[in-house]
């Protein structure tokens, strides 16, 4: 094999750490038997590499192998523990095909849905009867405009459906109504349905969702039991002025940091309201009882596979167990994590207050006096942030 | 197996990988404490993202990426807390000829082997941080161009290129102490 000294330049590195077969070796080190300048370049990167390993060997720590290990044996435990529910337990929709498959139960729906419909349609009143009760009159004393109705020879709106019209006129009588998205379907007034816990505020009778869609898959599920998901959309939005004001640092809103972000989370506070039969409910119910043993896998689970919204809330608190059992290093991975992550994390103030304590404690005074600086924007904390940097030496 | 949520495989991960991700990161960011945080980031990573790898690279390539990317964040944040205090030498500033430890046992030519320790250690540190990884993962992990190319996210080439400079750079920095390398040990 015939070697140019480019090629042999090409390939000294390659050849100076074995990384070629010996065919391309043998003829590369034939080349350098035969040319000087390259076997100089040869022999001075191998001089170079025997200087380079008097490096000595580094001491490896032994003081976060527990840490590490416990926390990979109980993702281990959560995963399992999943797989063995989600193989034991089918979904909703898994419980519910074979029962909606059989054909008796699918002829006597579609027979029920028919009839329903006839009734319906017999009883139904018009937008205008609607709007002025019956006979088209004005209700008395009722301070609105007379709508007009599309005359027969007007193109009628098909996307409209009759209820979005008698919406769209309604709202035209009142604009303070909500909006009726087109396209979407309308829900029956709440207070037609069961109400869940008398604790959980019940929202206006026509938007079901903080975006006003409904969901027909919550329509489905309401009348059986309410989920944590539909219970966490029944709960009252975060303080979005405190969310703004912490997550923005200065009072401009910034854009969402991450998907998690775009359901609304809770604040722990919401959190420990949870049912105590939810995964995060009993995860609370044991980290209150001082149990973070067995309350860290199950707040875990959640951050690793569990609802969106409740992953923020559940980080916190894992955090909060490590940094109860003095795990300062170990709790600010997590709570890094959580406002890496999480930025509109509505208890973000009470992470960014205990991640500084954190580092204060092992002497990360940067990290904390940056923590505490973004605290002092929030108005709630801004005084103690201020009094906690000064206690930082400069 | 430990994507399945075995925690034995994990553990033989661990003690085999621990060790030298810990001296990734501690030659790589210079400081003993960011590296032991760093190590356990970086298995903390492992165990909850351990499903995302894909087998289409090493295991090795896919944990020592991880361990880069976080010494990448952390050196941008302390670049950023440096700007705050330029007159501050904190712990992130502790350079690597710093850190040998002075009571190891010595080969026979004890002072002179100390000092080309302390020459290597400063000629390391002193390289440029694209130069000093490559340099490390090759020389000290092992790492082939080709795998090196893919933990930093670079061309086959361009690592060839920096591993060039990384030891044209410590042969100038380490000329005095040639003749230890030319003489038999």
């Amino acid at each position: 094999m015939n070697v140019t000294c480019e090629q042999f330049r090409d390939r000294i590195l390659e050849l100076a750490y074995g990384e070629l077969d010996s065919s391309t070796a043998t003829g590369l080190r034939d080349h350098a038997d035969r040319c000087s300048a390259c076997r100089d370049e040869l022999h001075r990167i191998e001089r170079t590499r025997q200087l380079a390993a008097m490096l000595p060997e580094e001491v490896i720590p032994t003081h976060f192998d527990a840490d590490i290990l416990q926390l990979a044996a109980r993702t281990a435990e959560t995963a399992a523990a999943k797989t063995n529910r989600t193989a034991a337990e089918p979904g909703i929709a898994g419980r519910l095909l074979p029962f909606i498959l059989q054909p008796r139960i699918a002829a006597l729906s579609l027979a029920a849905a028919v009839l329903v419909g006839l009734v319906w349609t017999v009883n139904h009143r018009s937008p205008r009867e609607a709007m002025f009760g019956p006979g088209g009159a004005p209700f008395e004393g009722a301070v609105i405009r007379e709508v007009e109705t599309p005359s027969r020879n007007e193109a009628p709106d098909i996307t409209a459906s009759p209820v979005q019209k008698a919406g769209a006129d309604l709202r035209d009588a009142d604009p303070t109504l909500p909006m009726l998205p087109r396209g979407r379907r309308f829900s029956p007034p709440r207070s037609d349905r069961p109400q869940p816990s008398e604790s959980i505020p019940v929202p206006s009778p026509v938007t079901t969702d903080a975006a006003g869609a409904t969901n027909p898959v919550d329509d489905l599920i309401y009348d059986a039991e309410p989920s944590v998901s539909a219970k966490k959309a029944l709960m009252p939005p975060p303080s979005t002025a405190r969310a703004k004001s912490t997550a923005s640092g200065g009072g401009s809103t910034l854009p969402l940091a991450s998907a998690a972000d775009a359901s609304p989370a809770p604040t722990m506070e919401m959190a420990e309201q949870e049912s105590p039969q939810t995964p995060l409910g009993e995860a609370i119910s044991l980290y209150r009882a001082g149990n973070c043993r067995d309350a860290v896998p199950l707040f875990q689970s959640i951050v690793t596979g569990g609802p969106i919204a409740e992953r923020p809330a559940s980080l916190h608190y894992m955090a909060r167990c490590d940094r109860r059992s003095g795990r300062c290093g170990q709790a600010l991975l997590l709570y890094e994590q959580l406002l890496r992550d999480y930025r509109a994390y509505p208890d973000r103030s009470e992470a960014l207050h205990e991640a500084a304590s954190c580092h204060r404690r092992l002497g990360h005074d940067d990290r904390a006096r940056e923590l505490l600086m973004e605290l002092s924007d929030d108005p709630d904390w801004s005084a103690r942030a201020r009094a906690e940097m000064a206690e930082i030496a400069p | 197996m430990f994507q399945s949520g075995n925690a034995g495989a994990f553990e033989e991960l661990f003690k085999r990988y621990k060790g030298p991700i810990f001296t990734f990161l501690i030659r790589r960011c210079g400081n003993r404490d960011t590296a032991s945080e760093l190590t356990q980031e970086v298995f903390t990573r492992v165990i909850h993202r351990g499903g995302t790898f894909a087998h289409q690279s090493r295991f090795s390539t896919w944990i020592y990426t991880i361990a880069r990317n976080a010494a990448v964040d952390h050196a941008r944040s302390s670049r950023h807390r440096q700007h705050a205090s330029l007159d501050q030498t904190g712990d992130d500033q502790q350079a690597l000829s710093e850190r040998i430890p002075g009571n190891l046992p010595l080969p026979d030519r004890g002072t002179e082997a100390a000092s080309l320790r302390d020459a290597l250690a400063t000629a390391i540190d002193r390289l440029p941080e694209d130069q000093r990884e490559v340099f490390i993962l090759r020389e000290y992990h092992g790492m082939p161009f080709q795998e090196i190319a893919q933990v930093v996210d670079a061309k086959v080439g361009t690592v060839k290129s920096r591993m060039r400079y990384a030891l044209e750079s410590l042969r100038r920095e380490l000329e005095p102490w040639e003749d230890i390398a030319r003489s038999p040990q």
